[in-house]
Formats: structure tokens, sequence, C-alpha cells
């Protein structure tokens, strides 16, 4: 306050100031040389990448500002991941990723740019590591790159890992579905990569535990993720002998699989005998996160007591739940209890008295998920499934089959976890009005909604009651439902109507979708993928080979059911046969050009089963989704060869894979297929033949 | 206690004193000399751009203080999230560029970090998708590389592009 106000005398030098603001009124005011090189950067760090490197190019200026400003580029993605795989990459530039990098380290500058970036994500590129050799790379990321993914760069093989010995910074390392690495490059992460703390191994189907062994003298690691990787049969410690380090510092560990995955019946490849416990307590006393995604047979008794006692810090436990297990899981709810977490599978077998044991035991309390083998798996009725939600009151992912619940056997769901789940998965199940509506208002929470094979219950039974509370609506990004028979078009257009978040939307029911389609246009703007299957029952012969499938052991399917089914299935077949295509001024028709047209711009993933309008007039319309990149079409009678070709000429840039499957009219010729998949890079799969396709493979 | 500011053309506005402790330099200044009654001359700021603070200081008023370091925290957590500003900001800020940059210049040296934040992230929303064309086009940037180097800056920059 010592400062003097400002003299009066100085107005007239202020008016000519005055003045000469109001002459460059007509251009737009330079930004340079209103605002200091702070604040500039302060604008800056609102920007997404890609706008800092669109600002790069304005001027000089503001290049040097966002080149010096390494803080700015602590992350760089040059990633395909949006891709789905395949080497083709999306959009126009592309190109070689090895090229991008060589060129952004090229000079001092560029090279500068990037002098703090710790994360570099190169997922699906044609990257070669020896790019990582190269000087000036090299001597820019060995300083500061810690975090390295390589998901799914299919030039990644074990010898080339060497060239990463340069990133002396580097402490997590991505390598998931690089399939070309085997134990081999295991031994040259352990020997030239030594100081790596986190290590995704997941999905290489080459590595084996011997491979795996040799990481265990990599004297830092904490978190290895071998999920996926089938050949390992054995626990990896079993081939520690004595004479190496025998304590180990990793706190989290996944082996096995998900049970979505398991699902299709391939869990067999994930179990494995004589899992010694007491071994992995001696070799692993840290672990604080284990996922045990795999049926462990003969596990001995006392196995799981031993490694919850012996590891004294485990908080989250995922396991495989199989019938021989259960009383020991009831022997130690008391530690199952202490957990924060607890991931359940149920394999195939498990009865309704088991798991009943299991929730009077306490054993529950901290059940996170629980998730199944087998859809067919029946294990709740109203009664079970009331006390299951007692006993774990911190659900959130909950999968069960309906088979013997109520029209109202889901509204304690609604009441007790609705502030706790996430995902919920149901099949096979009837559902009242009321008990919708309860699901709508009261799970919170919900971000996955799945009911396969929903039973109408009456004429006035409604899907329209499972949205008719914004509190579901809103939060809902993903939904899949299906039904044999019954529901209506118009009941359900209402589901894309009011959830207007959705990014995955899975239809299967009995009728085609016009109005439904013109919904998801309007309103689900956010889509991503998009399957419309037009669903018939199951063949007959298949429903006889199904329910005494040994997967669908526990499945109890009354006969009535059954033939009342069997008969259904025949009249479908009749009318399918009668209406092949669609006409051109079909609402069917109509409706897919007009999403296609007006809707889902970011729709990437889209799969047509069954006649629902897709013929070789609408198929062109598909252009203008400009982000799809994959097309499934089963059973279109509609679709000719000509047609599949003429579409993958017209988008081929951005199309990486059209796969047809049982199309009666479209059978490409070996030349037609070598035109598309060499010419345009498209994948093609047509496969007329196989009658048992994805639909009933799912089925079982 | 009302305290008294002086634009730079002289201007005066009289405020309550929460009002102008909006700005952590008014809010020391106050401390310091404690309640003089004089007016503070602000020489960098113009009596048309100081209005335009003083509305936004009234209106947010109420608004708690954010301490130092949280302020620094939240600077960091929200840094990419340029959209989240509320109604009345939005419409407050609906201003020639010319304006935009005063206001920001004035939040800045009044150290109003709220008001500062609204103005850089109104210019980065405007930056935002646009091509470096059309950025040149609404600052009045002259394009001062030559074509090599346009082409080499391209380059470099290219692996961003849209996908």
């Amino acid at each position: 306050m010592d400062e003097a106000p400002p003299v009066p005398d100085d107005t007239f030098s202020r008016a000519l100031e005055a003045l000469d603001d109001l002459i460059p009124v007509e251009t737009a005011a330079p930004i340079d040389e209103h605002l200091p090189v702070e604040i500039l950067q302060r604008i800056f760090y609102y920007l997404d990448v890609r706008s800092r490197c669109r600002s790069c190019r304005a001027s000089r200026r503001w290049q040097k500002i966002l080149y010096r400003t390494p803080t700015f580029w602590e992350r760089l993605d040059l990633s395909n991941r949006f891709s789905l795989g395949g080497d083709k990459s999306v959009g126009e530039q592309g190109g070689r990723v090895d090229a991008t990098l060589k060129r952004i380290f090229h000079r001092p500058i560029g090279a500068r740019r990037f002098s703090k970036l710790t994360k570099l994500d190169l997922s699906c590129t044609d990257i070669d590591p020896a790019s990582f050799a190269s000087p000036s790379i090299r001597r820019t990321l060995s300083k500061s790159l810690s975090h390295l993914v390589l998901n799914g760069c299919a030039n990644v093989d074990s010898g080339s890992l060497f060239h990463l010995r340069g990133l002396k910074s580097l402490r997590a390392l991505d390598l998931s579905h690089c399939e070309q690495v085997d134990d081999t490059g295991l031994e040259v992460i352990s020997f030239f990569l030594p100081y790596l703390t986190h290590l995704n191994l997941s999905y290489l189907f080459r590595v084996t535990e011997r491979g795996v062994a040799r990481l265990f003298r990599m004297s830092g690691l904490t978190s290895l993720n071998l999920m996926g990787c089938y050949r390992i049969k054995q626990y990896p410690w079993a081939v520690l002998d004595g004479s190496r380090r025998s304590v180990l510092p990793i706190r989290e560990m996944m082996l096995g699989e998900d049970s979505r995955i398991q699902t299709r019946g391939f869990w067999l490849l994930w179990c494995t005998f004589n899992f010694d416990t007491s071994r992995l307590v001696s070799v692993c006393p840290f672990l604080e996160v284990l996922r045990l995604n795999m049926v462990l047979f003969d596990l001995p008794a006392d196995g799981l007591e031993v490694l919850l006692k012996g590891c004294k810090n485990l908080k989250h436990l995922s396991l495989v739940i199989d019938r021989a297990g259960i009383p020991a899981l009831c022997g130690v709810a008391q530690h199952l209890r202490q957990l924060d977490t607890l991931e359940a599978t149920i394999h195939i077998g498990v009865t309704a008295d088991l798991i009943n044991s299991l929730i009077h035991a306490q054993a529950l309390v901290k059940l996170r998920a629980l998730k199944f083998h087998s859809k067919h798996t029946t294990v709740f009725n109203d009664d079970t499934l009331r006390g299951l939600i007692d006993a774990a009151p911190v659900l959130e992912y909950l999968e069960l089959n309906g088979d013997e619940i109520s029209p109202t056997g889901l509204s304690p769901v609604a009441m007790k976890l609705g502030k706790a789940l996430q995902s919920l998965l149901v099949h096979h199940v009837q559902i009242g009005n009321k008990t919708l509506k309860s699901l709508s208002k009261n799970l919170l929470h919900l971000r996955e909604l799945t009911i396969t094979d929903l039973q109408q219950l009456h004429y006035s039974n409604r899907i329209r009651y499972l949205v008719s509370d914004p509190t579901l609506c809103i939060k809902l990004k993903k939904v899949e439902l299906s039904s044999f028979r019954g529901f209506t078009d118009k009941d359900l257009a209402l589901v894309p109507q009011n959830c207007p978040n959705l990014q995955w939307i899975d239809f299967s029911f009995s009728f085609t979708y016009p109005r439904t389609t013109q919904a998801i246009t309007a309103h689900c703007s956010q889509l991503l993928y998009l399957r419309l299957c037009r669903s018939s029952p199951p063949p007959v012969h298949l429903l006889g080979v199904n329910r005494t499938s040994p997967a669908a052991l526990g499945a109890t399917v009354p006969n009535a059911r059954v033939d009342n089914l069997k008969s259904k299935a025949n009249d479908r077949r009749k009318s399918i046969n009668s209406m092949s295509g669609f006409l051109a001024s079909s609402p069917e028709c109509r409706s897919l050009i007009q999403l296609a047209q007006k809707g889902c711009r970011r729709l990437r993933v889209m799969d047509i089963t069954g006649n629902v309008g897709l013929t070789d007039y609408t198929l062109p319309a598909l252009r203008h989704l400009g982000s799809l990149h994959t097309l499934f079409i089963d059973s279109c009678e509609g679709i000719s060869q000509a047609g599949v070709v003429k579409f993958a000429e017209e988008k081929w840039k951005q199309l990486k894979r059209i796969h047809v499957r049982n199309c009666r009219n479209c059978k490409l010729g070996v030349a037609g297929e070598n035109y598309l998949s060499r010419g345009l890079e498209v994948e093609v799969v047509v496969d007329g033949g196989r009658v048992l396709g994805r639909r009933w493979g799912e089925e079982v | 206690m009302p305290v008294v500011l002086q634009a730079s053309d002289n201007q005066q506005f009289t405020i309550e004193k929460a009002v102008a402790e909006r700005s952590m330099l008014l809010k020391n200044m106050l401390e310091d000399v404690g309640e003089a009654g004089e007016p503070i001359p602000l020489p960098n700021v113009a009596g048309s751009i100081l209005k335009k603070v003083i509305e936004y200081c009234e209106h947010h008023k109420e608004d708690p203080v954010p301490s130092a370091e949280e302020d620094k925290d939240a600077f960091e957590s929200s840094r990419r999230k340029a959209d989240d500003i509320d109604e009345w900001d939005a419409q407050f800020i609906k201003v020639g560029n010319e304006e935009l940059f005063e206001i920001i210049l004035a939040a800045n040296y009044l150290d109003i970090k709220p008001l500062l934040d609204l103005g850089c992230k109104t210019v980065a929303n405007m930056i935002k998708g646009k091509t470096p064309e059309q950025i040149r086009e609404m600052f009045n940037i002259e394009n001062d590389f030559t074509p090599e180097e346009e082409d080499q800056i391209r380059r470099e920059n290219e692996w961003a592009a849209d996908a």
C-alpha cells in the first residue's frame, strides 16, 4: 500500500491506448500478445493429448512451450487397442509403429519432449523391440520409462526381449497375448530385466512352469499374472528346488482362467492335481492377492487352512469351488471372514445343499463375486437365494440359474443388494412385473445386466418394467437380454430408449427389431457393440443332447417344458422357411438404414444373427458407420456373396473382419476369399457348412 | 467493512470485504494493512475487466476457500476435465476473446484460482478438436514455420491423429 494512486494527468495517453485497443477489433485478438508462457502452459494442461499435438503445429512459440514441458508428455499411447487385434491398423495413419517411434525421437528436441515419459503403450502394434536399442530412443527412455505395455504384439518374440535391456527404469512389463514368447523369453527377462516388479504374462500359450521358475530369481518381483497360460499344468513353485532362493517377495499372483471363458467348456484345461499349499506358503508368504481360478482336484483337506493361516497378509482370494472342496471351505470360514474380498466360481456338480452348508458356516461374508462354470448349475431356490443374500451383504457380481426361482424370487436381491451390486447375470428365469420394477428401482449401481432365456409369465409380463426407473437406466452400460418366445419389439424398444449410456447391447428374441433399432438410433449414441439375434428355439435333437450333457449336470428340466419347446421349435422352423427376405421398404430394412446413417457414430462391432432385415439392400448402408470394424453375420438369408464383396470393397479402409456363417445364399469361393483377404486385407470367414454355430455352442 | 478498488482507468468500485477476499492478493493486502479504508490501486486491471471480475467474486463469495495444498491436488486431478464448468460460470465467461484473455490475466494478477482455471478451461475448450489452421485463425496466430519445419512437426505429431 506504499504505492501512490496513479496520477490523473496521464488520462490523455490512456485515451490514446484505448483508441489503439479499438482499432484491431475486426480480426481475432492475438493470443500471443496477451498471454504469457505460464498461462498458456496452464491452458495446455487442460488439453487432451491429441489437442496438444495439434497445438504444437500452430506456431513456433506454441511448439516450443509444449515441447519444453515434458510433464505434458508422461504417457504415450500408440496402441491399436481398439482395433481388436490383427495386423491391419484402423484409420489412415497407422502404418508401422517402429517408424513412428523413430520419427518422434529423431530430433533432440523431440526426444527431450519425452524425457519424462513414464508409460508407453504399444498394444496390438507391429512393434519390434529392436527399436528400443536405437541410441536416441534408449537414451531418452532409460531414465524415465517405468511402464511398458506390449499387449498382443505379434512381432515380440523371446529373443527380441533382449533389446529391452537398455530400459533401466522399467518396472512393469505387460507381455500378455504376445503369442511368440516362450520359456526362453522368460529366461531373457529374468537375466536382462531383473529389476521388474510387475510382470503380466497372461495368455502366453507357450510358457510352462519351467520358464516361470526362472523368473523367481528376480528379487523384486511382486506381481505376477499368469492367467490363461494353460501349459502351466503344475503350480509354478512346484519346480523350485531347495537350493534356490526359498522365499519370494510376490504379493500378487494370478493363475487359471476367468469363469466367462471357462464356461465355454474349457475348464479341463484349468485344473491341477495335488495342489501343494504348504509349499506355496513357504515360497510366497507375503501374498496379498491370490487368484486361483482353476479347479484344484485332490486338494488335501487342510490345504486351504494351511494357505489362509500361512499367508497372513492375504486380502483377496479367488477360488473355484468344486463339490469336494466345500467341507474344507466350511472349516476355514473363520479365516475367510477376515479377507477383504472373496471371489468364488462354482464348478459343475455343486448342489444346493452344499451351497447351503457354506451359507450356514458363514463362509461367504466377504463374498464379492459369485460365478458359475455352467449356467445350468441350479443351486438356488427362493429360500437359499435369500439365505445367500443375507450371508453375503457385499456381493457385487452375482450370477445364478433361475430354474427354481419364483417370479418374485429376485426381489430380495434388489432390496438387500441394491447398494452393492454392479453385475447381475440370470439364466432361465421368470420375473414378475413387480419384481422387475423393484429391480429397476433399487439396483443403484448396476452396470451390467444379463438375463438369458427369460420366460414370459403371461401376456402382460413386460420387459418395460425393468427400465421403468431412471435409477437403473442411467447407470446401465451393458445389457444382454434373450428369450426364445414371447415379448414384443415395441416393449423391448423401451430398453434403449430409457438407457442413454448403453455401450453394449445384445438382444436375442423371436421377433424382428424395427422399433428397437429406431430407439437405439435415437438414444444410444455411446454404443460400441450391438448384437441383434432373431432366435429360434434350439433344434429338437440338440435339446435332448443339451440336457443330458455332462455340462448340464444338476439342471432339471421338467419334461413338459421340453415338449413345449419342441413343438414351438417346429412351428418356428416353418415360419422361418417361409420368409427368407425383406422388402426394401419394410420397417426392418428402413430402421437398419437409419441406424447406420444417423446413429451410433462409435459403434465398432455389429453382430446380426437371423433374418432381422439385413439384406443386400441394407448392407451397403452400414458403410456410414464410421467406427465399425467388425461385422458378424449369421443365418441371414438376404445376404449374397456379391453383397458381401461389394460391401467389403466400399469399406475396406476401416473394415478389419467380416464373419459370415450359415447364410444359405452366401457361398464365397476360394478366389473371392483370396481377393478380400489378400487384396483388401479384410479378414473374411465364410462358414456355410457348420450347423452347430456359435448360437448353440454357447448354450452348452 | 467495504473495500474500495481503483482500476487502471481510475474507476472505483466499492465492494464487501468477503468479495474482495476471493482474491488472494487482496486478502493478503488487507491482512497486512488492516482496514485503512483508502482505495486500493490495481494498475494492471482496466475498469471494465475489474467489473467482470467483481461480478464473478460476488457470485462465488459463499464458496469455501480451498487451502493452498488442496488446491494443488485439485488442479492435478482435474486437469484433464476441462468440461466440468457450471452453468452460471459458462454464461459468465461467454465473452469475446480479448476480454477473455484480459479476465485470465486479471485473475492471474489478483490470484483468484477458480477464475483463472475457468478462463484457462474455456480457452482449452476452444482449442479442443480444432485443426492447427483453425487454432491459428481463432487466436490470430501467425504461422511462422517454414514449409519444411511444418512438415516435420506434422510428422512428429501425427501419431495422435484421429483414429
